[in-house]
């Protein structure tokens, strides 16, 4: 499997702030790789950067094998991007639209009107191809923003956090149709800051912040780097502290936070210890209303990584 | 409180095109008081007129010249007419209006006319009235000349003598007026002026804050505020007042610099104070395009057709007193109007009595008025516009 | 892609209501204002009589020449009419009328014969001076016929015919009296106030044109729309889109530019003279320069979209003015004194050619203009081009 896209080192400062900080990593063929990080670690600024629309100080992008530049035709071809805000033409209708853009990869009419098709088949926009964007809803506004970059079929699609402020039930069909894409052969590069989804679709995960890579891998990889494997959380109204000082003795337990009347113990390792809590607590009588157990998820990882949250 | 700190913010954030529009709106007011009136300005009586003389022995000839030097302001050229490139320069200079009037005297002019010949001097004229006047002039002069060749007088220097014993006839003009018409001319020119570029700075840039405010989002969210909308309205109202009163300022400041005393005799005192009221009551305006219009495409032509049209019509670059009765009609719907003429009038005030004030201060409250009919014209189509 | 991003270009123009509705219409209506404004202005027929008063004193009552011609220049019904003459029986009610601003000016005969009359103003203006002028034409002409009349009761009584009939003298006289003044007008086409303006119009609507490539372009820009990212990033040459979004601009503005001809030739009776054909020809090329403008505007300037508008807007308003809209002097101090600034002022460029073409008979000058235009609309096309040629930006 090749190399799609191959950043080094990539720099670049706004003033005195380094949006990017030699920023490093690829995105294999055929993958699905998921950007995450918080609102302003440079996710954004990434994308333009390797899509040529920004400038950055030092170091090299390369996509498809050769150096990427905003005169390099040849690349651009194979390229389709989802920006953040919908980007389409207020006067013209969602096939118009779609007609448009496509036509801006595409020369050949009978092949264009085919993929214009087969995009609104993709989001299911059917039903409104003579609407104009003034009487769609913010889901379905989306819907075109993502047909109108992906119609010509390209092989590598950047995604930029493209269901932000959008309806579960969207949001789950356009989920579904990344995955669709990937399975027709596309390599997508997915920015986001909902840690669900990455889970959901991403074969491998960048975490990053500041500009700089903090961790990359699958899913589970990462997870691992949680130092955590397993966390029980404990609903109950009040929780004396010298319990709370026990449980944080336990071998297993990584830590132990009440907060906001709820007790959340991190384990280490261990394969019983839900047992083992509820049995503490029914030994010293503490009332409580749930007790559950959760895999450490990527915002724990962030937490490990950084002290901060994924979502602030 | 909230309210004004946005709109000062979004002032700043667009100030770099602000203050060059308001830049080049004074500057045309500048430029235009003291170019304009070169050309309108009545004030000399003499008009300045060119001759060709290529009858330079002939003694008609230079008594006509003679005649033209001592009541008009003569040029005269060494040019040959029928050269294509000599031609080209009186054209050019009757074009560019430095010349009015050209008189050309043709070979043998006086021979031929006591000869009883039909001989004629070629004219050219830019067809204005100083040319109109240098025609006068020299029609006053052949016709006379004509008259006494019809007495039989067939010596040339006979017919010139008796030329001259009447021709220099002039009336006894007495001018009352101690004011120095030609400084209160462009200073009236100025703040005629400042009807077009007060009203289109105003205009231009209250219709982008007001975008900004009446943006739906915005709209929505300051609607379902608990701020009485009228309340709101009535800051924004102010907070553009507020700038227009700072364009104003930039406007007499630099009229200051132009005009010096003018500006802060009575008659600047009352200029300003004119020219302040219909700064008032162009915010106003300005205040209810923005709250109609959303749309940025369109504030370039509104900006142009409100500012422009109304200007033209209502006697800022014609002077009222040209323009045609129709014109003056529909002209005085238009509170421009009421200013221009307020303007007028204390142009040529002589005394400072109430007789002379009251219909400047009639003209002033009706300005007045305008600005209070748009403000609540504001309110009401912002109230439908919330009930929408 | 030229082909398929001219006529997206085109419908999305066209579909902006508001943007195509003020272009177009904005010069249409303004011209509608200048004919209105301007209907008086160039006939001298529309002339309202001057408010005149006369001092009814002895003096002028012996004047019987005077109080002929005053009478026939005042009469309501005659023919020559110029004066609205009020009669008052001193100097002091005429000063009050003046005063009150009821008359322009008034008269007072001199006492004795041979002095010349007095007239009195408050200010010297067109009315003032007319009166002057024909207080002194009646002076000259009483005393050349009373000159006249002398020598010819002269002459009869020489004759020993001393029945002096007046009417028969008075009628000699007048016969002797000429109006012929040898006067032959070559003036070229006279260039009326009013076809200035009108020109300045034209020139003004060529340059408005910017805002519909302005609002073009900005689809094409990266850091202005998002739309723009999407074609930034699409393999698409820059010249491509940029020259079919002007040409997709060009076919509107020149449909509003039919448009205000249509219309100021047919409904405001505006006459072109007889070269209409190059003054189609040079609203064409200058519509040319007024895209490139817009664009020139829209690409080189790093501002946000209503920065851009307003600059352009005060770009053309700038030009306007050095071409005279504002005040005719204008244009004939930057023509003598600043012709540097005529050769890159395209609004300037029209309206002199559009003069040349009215006013001389070679159309030297007017080709020069459209040269210029060209070149103007050519430099400002590749500025525009090589400043956003592979254009990567600091932030969007």
């Amino acid at each position: 499997m090749s190399n799609v896209i191959e950043v080094k080192n990539l720099t670049k400062s706004y003033k005195e702030i380094k949006a990017l900080n030699d920023l490093s990593f690829e995105v294999t063929e055929g993958e699905i790789l998921g950007l995450l990080g918080p609102n302003g670690s440079g996710k954004s600024t990434t994308i333009n950067c390797i899509l040529s629309l920004l400038k950055y100080d030092e170091g090299s992008i390369t996509v498809f094998g050769k150096d990427m530049k905003p005169d390099s035709y040849d690349i651009k071809a194979k390229l389709g991007v989802v920006f953040q805000d919908v980007a389409v033409f207020d006067e013209l209708t969602v096939y118009e639209n779609i007609d448009y853009f496509c036509g801006l990869y595409i020369k050949d009419k009978a092949t264009r009107k085919k993929y214009v098709e087969e995009a609104i088949d993709l989001v299911s926009l059917s039903e409104f191809k003579k609407f104009y964007p003034k009487k769609l809803s913010g889901g379905l506004l989306r819907r075109l923003n993502i047909a109108c970059g992906i119609a010509h079929k390209p092989k590598l699609i950047f995604l930029d956090e493209p269901t932000v402020a959008v309806d579960p039930q969207s949001r789950n069909s356009i989920l579904e149709g990344i995955m669709k894409l990937r399975d027709m052969g596309a390599t997508i590069v997915y920015t986001t800051h909902y840690m669900e989804e990455v889970e959901m679709i991403c074969d491998r995960v960048i975490i990053i912040d500041k500009g700089h890579v903090l961790a990359s891998g699958t899913t589970d990889e990462l997870k691992r780097l949680a130092k955590i494997d397993e966390k029980i959380i404990v609903e109950a109204n009040s929780f004396d502290s010298k319990y709370i000082e026990e449980i944080k003795s336990f071998k297993a337990v990584h830590s132990a936070d009440y907060k906001e009347r709820v007790l959340t113990v991190s384990y280490k390792e261990g394969a019983d210890n839900l047992v083992k809590i509820i049995e503490y607590l029914k030994k010293n009588h503490i009332k409580y209303s749930r007790v559950y157990s959760e895999r450490p998820t990527l915002n724990d990882v962030f937490l490990e990584l950084t002290g901060k949250e994924l979502r602030d | 409180m909230t309210v004004f700190k946005t709109f000062l913010r979004i002032l700043n954030k667009n100030k770099m095109i602000i203050m060059l529009y308001t830049g080049i709106l004074l500057g045309f007011g500048a430029l235009n008081s003291r170019t304009t009136s070169q050309d309108m300005n009545f004030s000399d009586t003499k008009p300045a007129l060119a001759i060709i003389n290529d009858d330079k022995d002939g003694e008609l000839a230079k008594d006509l010249v003679r005649y033209l030097d001592e009541h008009g302001e003569l040029t005269e050229y060494d040019l040959d007419l029928s050269d294509s490139d000599d031609s080209k320069v009186v054209d050019d200079a009757l074009f560019y209006r430095q010349i009015h009037y050209l008189v050309y005297i043709p070979k043998d002019f006086t021979a031929r006319f006591m000869a009883g010949d039909d001989v004629k001097l070629t004219t050219k004229s830019t067809g204005d009235f100083k040319a109109e006047l240098s025609k006068m002039l020299v029609e006053r002069y052949m016709k006379t000349a004509n008259t006494y060749k019809n007495l039989d007088v067939t010596d040339a220097g006979e017919l010139v003598e008796k030329i001259d014993k009447n021709i220099d006839i002039t009336a006894d003009a007495t001018i009352t007026s101690k004011l120095d018409t030609e400084a209160l001319e462009l200073a009236g020119v100025y703040f005629n002026f400042e009807s077009y570029s007060i009203l289109a700075c105003l205009i231009y840039v209250i219709c982008i804050v007001m975008s900004v405010f009446n943006t739906k989002k915005i709209k929505d969210r300051t609607n379902i505020s608990s701020m009485d909308f009228k309340k709101h309205n009535t800051i924004l109202l102010l907070c553009n007042c507020m700038y227009s009163v700072v364009a104003w300022a930039f406007y007499f400041a630099f009229g200051y610099v132009l005009f010096g005393k003018t500006i802060i005799s009575t008659h600047g005192m009352l200029f300003a104070f004119n020219s302040f009221l219909f700064t008032i009551c162009a915010a106003t305006i300005a205040f209810f395009i923005g709250s109609i219009v959303s749309n940025k495409d369109a504030i370039g032509g509104i900006v142009n057709v409100v500012s422009l049209g109304s200007s033209f019509l209502c006697g800022a670059f014609v002077p009222a007193t040209w323009l045609p009765d129709g014109v003056l009609a529909i002209a005085h719907a238009l509170p421009t109007y009421y200013y221009i003429n307020a303007n007028d009038r204390i142009k040529q005030m002589e005394t400072f009595d109430m007789t002379s004030l009251k219909p400047v201060f009639i003209d002033m409250g009706i300005v007045m008025a305008f600005a209070l009919a748009f403000v609540i014209m504001t309110n009401v189509v912002s109230a439908k516009k919330r009930r929408a | 892609m030229f082909v398929h991003n001219f006529k997206y270009s085109l419908k999305a123009l066209f579909r902006n209501k508001t943007l195509i509705f003020w272009t177009l219409m904005f010069p249409i209506i303004l011209g509608t204002f200048f004919k209105m404004a301007f209907s008086n202005v160039t006939s001298s027929e529309a002339f309202k009589a001057i408010n005149f008063a006369v001092v009814e004193d002895d003096n002028f009552k012996n004047d019987e020449v005077f109080v002929t011609v005053i009478k026939e220049l005042s009469d309501e019904d005659g023919d020559n009419r110029i004066f609205d003459t009020t009669y008052v029986e001193n100097e002091d009610e005429a000063k009050e009328l003046l005063v009150d601003g009821k008359i322009d000016g008034y008269l007072v005969m001199p006492d004795k014969k041979d002095d010349t009359p007095g007239v009195t103003f408050i200010n010297n203006g067109i009315n003032q001076t007319i009166i002057k002028n024909v207080v002194e034409e009646i002076a000259l002409n009483e005393k050349i016929g009373n000159e006249i009349g002398e020598t010819i009761v002269k002459d009869e009584m020489a004759k020993g015919n001393f029945n002096i009939d007046i009417d028969g003298i008075y009628e000699k006289v007048m016969e002797k009296m000429s109006d012929e003044t040898n006067l032959l007008d070559k003036s070229a086409n006279k260039l009326d106030y009013s076809m200035i303006e009108f020109y300045t119009l034209i020139a003004m609507t060529c340059i408005y044109g910017g805002m519909l490539s302005i609002a073009s372009i900005n689809n094409s820009l990266a850091n202005i729309s998002q739309k723009g990212k999407r074609v930034s990033v699409a393999p698409t040459r820059k010249l491509v889109t940029v020259l079919s979004s002007l040409l997709a601009s060009y076919v509107i503005q020149l449909v509003g530019l039919a448009l205000l001809f249509v219309y100021t030739i047919f409904a405001l009776n505006i006459d072109y003279g007889d070269n209409i054909a190059k003054v189609i020809l040079l609203g064409a090329v200058g519509s040319l320069a007024g895209l490139a403008m817009g664009l020139f505007v829209g690409t080189v300037f790093k501002a946000g979209e209503n920065a851009k508008t307003g600059i352009l807007i005060a770009i053309t308003m700038f030009f306007c003015n050095f071409a005279g809209m504002f005040g005719i002097t204008m244009k004939y101090i930057t023509d003598t004194k600043m012709p540097w600034l005529t050769k890159i002022n395209p609004v300037g460029l029209i309206t002199d050619g559009l003069y040349a073409l009215y006013y001389y008979n070679t159309t030297d000058r007017f080709s020069a203009d459209i040269i210029n235009l060209i070149i103007l609309t050519l430099v400002l096309t590749a500025v525009s081009f090589f400043s956003i040629r592979r254009r990567r930006y600091d932030s969007i």
